[in-house]
Parts: C-alpha cells; sequence; structure tokens
C-alpha cells in the first residue's frame, strides 16, 4: 500500500478556489507528516489522506461560500488525532462501519471520514459525509480522498454559477443538491451498486439520494 | 399652537420675496411635533442617504410641488378664491395631506404670469421642508391681478402616509395622470345636474403607495334643485381641475383614501357642467387586527425605503430589491402579502400561511425566511419577482400568466410547510439557525466561531416535527439553544428513542417531550460549558427526562 504521487483532486479544487475567488488557506506540511497505515485511533490512515498530509498540514477551502476544513495535522497541532479521539468516544461506534475523520463543515455537525473497511485493492479508502445531527447516518461522496477534492471543486462552479447565488446564502446544497457530480466517480456508483454503503445509510432519505447518483449515472451513460 | 403666518404678492420683485421668506423660514422654527406616524419611533435615515442626496432630494420634491400647486391654481380666476395646500415637510420631503378650496364664485380677475408665483413657493416649499419637520399649509389667495401667497405652520404629528425623505426624481414612475383623469371622467360622467342645479358629491379614491386602485361615490346631493328637464355632463376641464387635486396625493406612501368634496354646478344657459374639489383630506383604514403597531411601523419605513428608491429609478430599485431578496426585507414581503390577501390570485384559502403572517413582526418574516429557505432557488427567485412587481406596480400589474404562477407558488407553499423536511431543508435551515443564534445572541458569536462543532445549536422543537407545526417559525429564536455537543448527544438520543415509539408522533405528544427534556436540561441551554450551581449532571438529566418520557410514552425504551 503506497500514497499516490499525484493528488489531480486537490489541485483542481485549489485551482477552482483560485479561479472563482473564494478563501482558501493553507498551512505547510509538519516535518514528520502522518504515513499511510498509522493508526488513527485503531483504524489506518488512508494512503490519499497521508499523501495529502505530506503537502498541507491544514487547509480551509471555500469557509466564505460553504466549504469544508482539512484537521490540522502539523508541528503545530495534531487536530486530526483530537477529533478522531472525540469521534471514537461518541458517535463513531453509532455508525455500522469504522470511520475516520478528517475534515468537517465550518460550524457545523457534518463531517467528512474514510471507510477503512471499504477500501480498495490498492488499499485507498471511499470517502462518506457523517451528518451527526439526530440519528447518526451516512452517504457516500467518493471513491477516495482526491476523488471527494474534485467532486468539492466541481460543487463549488456549479454553487457559484447558480441563479441567486450571493455570499451568506447557499442555494445549491452539498451534498443533496449534487448527486449529478458524484455520479461522475465510476468506482463510487460500483460500491453503491454492490451496498456496499448500505449499512452507513439507514433511513429511506440517504437510501434515496444514493439511487439518486446510481440514476444520474446510468444517464451519463 | 404656533401658527406664523407670511405673506406676500406677486407684484413683489421675486429676489426680494426670497429674502424675505427665508428669514420668515428661518424665525419660524422649532415648534411643529416631530410625529412617528403612530410607530413611537423617528424614521431612520438609510447608510447611503447624505447630505448631497438630501439635497438634490429637496430641491426635487419642491419643484413637483411647486408644478402641482400651479396645476390647481393656475386656472382659477375668481378673485377671492382661496386655496390652502397642508403639506407634510420632513428632510426636503413634501408630502401633501389636505387641500380646501373656497371662494370660487367672485368676479373673474385677470389672467397672471406664473413664473412669479412659483418662484416664490419653490423658494418657500424648499426651504422649509428642509429646515423643518412639520406640518405647513401654504395658502394662495386670488387677486385682481395675482397671487397674494402665505403659509402657516400647524401643529400635529406625521400623517401615516407622509414621505420622510425627499424623491430624487422630478417625474415619478407609472405617472398615475392618465388613469386619474379617466377614471374621474368616468365617475363624473356619470353624476348627471340638471341645468341650473347644484350638486354635492363625496368621493373616495382609495390608494396604495401612488397607484388609484378605485373610485367610489360616497355621496351625491342636489343642493339647489331646478325643474328644468335637461342633464349635463361634466366638462373636461372640470375634470382636469379635479385631477390636478387628487395627483399630488399619490405621491403619499401606504394604503389610504383620498375623500374629496366636489362642488358640481350647471349654470343656466350652458351647456356643460362645472365644478372644483372643495375639500380633499386623506383617511387611514385601520392596519389589520392581527398586525401590532411595531410590525405595522417597522414595514412603514421599509415600505418608504423601497419605494423611494424605485421612484428615483425603476431599474435600479428593483435591483436593489432582488439583491436584499426576502432574507432581509422579509418583513415587507410579509406584509404586504398579509394586506393584499391572496384571494385575488383566484387561489385556495390558505390557512396556514394566513395564521403564520397574522403573528407580525419578527414571527411572520422568520416564517417567511424560514419556509422560502426549503423552496428551490428558482421558486424562490419567482415568489420574490412576482410580489415584488405585486406590492411596487399593483396587483393590476400582474398579468394572467403570472397570477396563475404565483398562486401555484402560494398553494405550494401552504402544502410544503405540513410536509416533512427533507435532508435539504434540514441542512439549510441549521446553517440558518447557527447564523440567527449568533445574530440573536452576539455575546458567543465569537465563541460558536471558534468552537465550530463543540457547540451545536439544538433546536427545542426538532427539525424532524416541524411539519407539526406548519405555522411556526422552527427557527424562531425561542426554538434554539446553544448546547455542548455532549449534552445535544444526550438530548438527541432521547428524541430518537421517542420517534422510535412514537414513530407518527401527534403535535401535542411532540411539544410534551420537548416540555420534559427542556425542564431537565434547561440549565445547560446557552452554556458554553457545565452549568454551576445545578446539583445534578447530564447523565441525571438524561435518565430521569428518559424516565419521565416513558411514564408518559409507554412503549418507550
Amino acid at each position: 500500500m503506497s500514497s499516490p504521487t499525484e493528488l489531480p483532486g486537490l489541485a483542481r479544487l485549489m485551482e477552482v478556489c483560485r479561479r472563482l475567488n473564494v478563501e482558501q488557506k493553507v498551512a505547510l506540511p509538519g516535518h514528520t507528516p502522518l504515513a499511510t497505515g498509522t493508526l488513527i485511533e485503531g483504524l489506518p490512515l488512508d494512503p490519499v489522506l497521508a499523501a495529502v498530509y505530506s503537502r498541507l498540514g491544514y487547509a480551509a477551502f471555500a469557509t466564505d461560500v460553504a466549504g469544508f476544513i482539512l484537521h490540522r495535522s502539523d508541528d503545530e497541532e495534531r487536530q486530526l488525532e483530537a477529533k478522531n479521539q472525540w469521534w471514537r468516544e461518541g458517535y463513531r461506534n453509532q455508525l455500522a462501519l469504522p470511520t475516520v475523520i478528517f475534515a468537517g463543515e465550518p460550524f457545523m455537525a457534518y463531517h467528512f471520514a474514510t471507510v477503512p473497511g471499504l477500501a480498495d485493492a490498492q488499499g485507498y479508502q471511499p470517502v462518506v459525509w457523517v451528518d451527526v445531527y439526530a440519528e447518526p447516518y451516512a452517504i457516500p461522496m467518493a471513491s477516495n480522498v482526491d476523488s471527494f477534492f474534485d467532486v468539492y471543486s466541481r460543487y463549488l462552479e456549479a454553487l457559484l454559477a447558480t441563479p441567486g447565488f450571493k455570499k451568506g446564502e447557499v442555494p445549491l446544497t452539498f451534498p443533496w443538491e449534487v448527486q449529478g457530480l458524484h455520479a461522475r466517480d465510476t468506482r463510487l456508483v460500483e460500491l453503491i451498486r454492490e451496498g456496499r454503503f448500505d449499512p452507513l445509510m439507514p433511513g429511506m432519505e440517504e437510501r434515496a439520494w444514493a439511487l439518486k447518483v446510481v440514476s444520474a449515472s446510468d444517464a451519463r451513460h | 399652537m404656533h401658527r406664523s403666518v407670511v405673506h406676500w404678492e406677486s407684484s413683489v420683485p421675486p429676489w426680494r420675496r426670497a429674502m424675505a421668506l427665508l428669514m420668515a423660514v428661518a424665525l419660524a422654527n422649532g415648534c411643529a411635533t416631530v410625529g412617528t406616524g403612530g410607530s413611537g419611533r423617528p424614521a431612520e435615515v438609510p447608510l447611503d442617504v447624505d447630505e448631497d442626496v438630501l439635497e438634490q432630494g429637496a430641491k426635487a420634491e419642491a419643484t413637483r410641488a411647486v408644478a402641482q400647486v400651479w396645476a390647481v391654481a393656475r386656472s382659477v380666476r375668481a378673485v377671492g378664491a382661496r386655496l390652502s395646500f397642508s403639506f407634510w415637510a420632513e428632510r426636503g420631503a413634501l408630502t401633501l395631506t389636505g387641500y380646501a378650496a373656497t371662494g370660487h364664485d367672485g368676479s373673474v380677475g385677470h389672467a397672471v404670469d406664473d413664473e412669479a408665483l412659483r418662484h416664490t413657493l419653490s423658494t418657500v416649499l424648499k426651504s422649509f421642508a428642509q429646515r423643518h419637520t412639520g406640518a405647513v399649509e401654504v395658502i394662495l389667495e386670488r387677486l385682481e391681478m395675482g397671487w397674494r401667497v402665505g403659509y402657516s405652520r400647524l401643529p400635529g404629528s406625521r400623517p401615516l402616509e407622509a414621505k420622510t425623505l425627499p424623491v430624487r426624481s422630478d417625474v415619478l414612475p407609472l405617472d398615475p395622470e392618465e388613469s386619474v383623469t379617466e377614471g374621474l371622467a368616468k365617475l363624473l360622467k356619470a353624476l348627471h345636474v340638471p341645468e341650473g342645479a347644484e350638486a354635492h358629491v363625496e368621493v373616495a379614491a382609495h390608494l396604495e403607495d401612488g397607484r388609484l386602485e378605485e373610485w367610489e361615490i360616497e355621496r351625491f346631493e342636489l343642493v339647489r334643485q331646478t325643474t328644468a328637464g335637461a342633464r349635463w355632463e361634466p366638462t373636461a376641464r372640470a375634470v382636469d381641475e379635479a385631477a390636478s387635486v387628487v395627483l399630488p396625493f399619490t405621491e403619499g406612501i401606504g394604503e389610504r383614501t383620498l375623500r374629496l368634496s366636489l362642488r358640481l354646478v350647471s349654470p343656466r344657459g350652458s351647456p356643460w357642467m362645472s365644478g372644483q374639489v372643495e375639500v380633499a383630506r386623506v383617511v387611514h383604514a385601520p392596519p389589520p387586527p392581527e398586525a401590532n403597531a411595531e410590525f405595522v411601523a417597522e414595514y412603514r419605513l421599509l415600505v418608504e425605503d423601497i419605494l423611494r428608491r424605485w421612484r428615483e429609478d425603476t431599474k435600479e430599485g428593483a435591483k436593489w430589491v432582488a439583491r436584499r431578496g426576502v432574507e432581509e426585507l422579509a418583513l415587507w414581503y410579509a406584509f404586504g402579502i398579509l394586506t393584499k390577501g391572496v384571494g385575488w390570485l383566484g387561489a385556495r384559502t390558505l390557512p396556514t400561511v394566513k395564521l403564520a403572517l397574522s403573528r407580525g413582526g419578527e414571527a411572520a418574516a422568520g416564517w417567511l425566511r424560514t419556509t422560502l429557505k426549503r423552496v428551490p432557488v428558482e421558486r424562490k427567485l419567482a415568489f420574490e419577482r412576482l410580489w415584488t412587481k405585486a406590492h411596487l406596480e399593483g396587483k393590476q400589474a400582474l398579468s394572467k400568466g403570472e397570477r396563475a404562477e404565483l398562486r401555484e407558488l402560494m398553494e405550494g407553499i401552504e402544502q410544503l410547510v405540513k410536509t416533512p423536511l427533507d435532508p435539504t431543508a434540514k441542512r439549510k435551515l441549521r446553517d440558518a439557525a447557527r447564523e440567527s443564534y449568533k445574530r440573536s445572541h452576539p455575546r458567543f458569536a465569537k465563541l460558536l466561531d471558534e468552537k465550530s462543532t463543540d457547540l451545536p445549536i439544538h433546536h427545542r422543537c426538532p427539525l424532524e416535527h416541524a411539519h407539526l407545526f406548519p405555522e411556526a417559525d422552527i427557527n424562531a429564536a425561542n426554538n434554539l439553544v446553544m448546547v455542548t455537543k455532549e449534552v445535544h448527544l444526550r438530548i438527541n438520543a432521547l428524541w430518537t428513542r421517542f420517534r422510535q415509539a412514537r414513530p407518527q408522533a401527534t403535535s401535542q405528544e411532540v411539544e410534551e417531550a420537548a416540555r420534559i427534556i427542556d425542564a431537565r436540561f434547561r440549565p445547560w441551554y446557552d452554556q458554553p460549558g457545565p452549568p454551576s450551581h445545578v446539583p445534578y449532571s447530564s447523565s441525571s438529566a438524561e435518565e430521569a427526562a428518559l424516565a419521565e418520557l416513558q411514564r408518559l410514552f409507554p412503549g418507550l425504551k
């Protein structure tokens, strides 16, 4: 299991933030970035996420319009580890599959997490979006962390092109109104079709969402 | 009562009249009552209105007012005729609030040059309106060779229709001249006065902002009867004269009725009927019983601000409204919908919409904001566009297609609020709840930004049950509390158990459950950390609440 050398999704997200003139804050990586497979509260760190932390110690993307914040893990602070300790003690066991949270939406209880149990042959872990406002559940986001950056960059493009968009209002909701963007990720669609995320989606609404991703994928082909 | 009267005649050179006037205006200061339009709140000046804007506005207001006064006076030649125009003046804005005319039976005077009169009026009105807030009566007395002009200050508070800021435009949009003249001609045509007779007519003109919505004859009485058979129609001049009295009143704000007392005379030997407006005054219907005074006053300020921008530049004004949207102008939309109703759209009765908006003030505005967050963006934009048009240009301005679109939108909203929230809506409302909480609890704003997910905003009545309370704003300030994530976890666990035991809970059951949870966890509400002086832990609070819920809802595990 090795980390990828290229992260085109991350590069695209950074380019989109620049082009759309939305906020982007990044910090240099720590001197000893987390290595692939490092155990985070007992779960292996995803190789793509390890590649990200070898380039960035912290990042906040588009938080002035919607956005998300990559938990810090550098020489200054080991937030990723601390957040996952809190996660393990609280919500982690309420989800049917163990997850590692690595990012969150600013000021909201929505988290982005990798699912080690669903890793592919290369060890790349898919990403889910977790809502813990009521009974926790998760919905699939991307087949790996870099694809998640890619889909988010496309969401930002769509958001800012939405009629009626203005800062302070989010007329296009991530991820609920952008199933078409997730449908581009063929590996993700495959995992959904195979029912691999089903344990994380106990409710009708999240299942309906996943079905829409599959339908959107079918419509593309 | 302070009443200063200044007189001069139009034979005095304009520069001397102007000087005398400025001095008189400067002397007559500080005695009028600054009214509040019944609001108890002084009018506020928007941030983008500076001295230059006020100066330009005052000039434009005086220009329009002079043209309007002259339009009434120019045809009056009866020596001894006395025309009285009552204005409310504020920051250069002039709103005609009353008119009276007497002495139309005098001998015919010479035609006079109007320039001197207009110059004098302009100086009086601009100077007075810029320097004083209050009512002023401008009196014109017809002399053989000209006009004598005087003015006096009147006591009284600001009438509801009065502008508080000047409009920087020499001409207002949707000039109602044609519709007013046509409406009056039609109305007066129906009132035949026999030759040699005289009639007294009371007419009500229903106005909304600058639009004349409806005419109504309230009384028709022949005060001097004859036996002559011929009945004559009013002259075009009589119609024009009456219209020239009505038109300046369309500069006011809000819904109101202009009551006109007209005297119509059919002189013997003349094939036409002449007439004059003797009195014109504005009366206001009481606001809807549901709307409280504060709601009305706040709405009134918003209406004026929007209307002023729109009157100055219709395109820019409409853009300004669109930029703010329902988020910032919720009160304007809410009150407008409440007062206009939806019956004119041909819509079914919308009891929930009506009940929600009837609550008035922030309750109504908040409900509308929250509800429209649930509507797809294109429908929200359509809602704003169509209601903006109905408010600014009148209901009649909406085409058949637009009415149908708005009807469908409103009926959709009535249904939507009774439907459980979907995940998109929940997410939008959570976003909005956090921002709303920060606004209502500024002391926690920084902390909420720093602590992010550690301090969630909890809906005391959860979003999952919002549809059981369709007329309530689920994001209302009294439904939002800040708790620590640990407490949120405990409360959510209780609600999960409740939902499992009562999947089809009634609104009453939800209220009961919320009451129990509130009672046990209240000490933790709006606390960034564990509360002091509480003799039990959050874990004990959860246990106690669970026990109570189990007693009330058998089967709850």
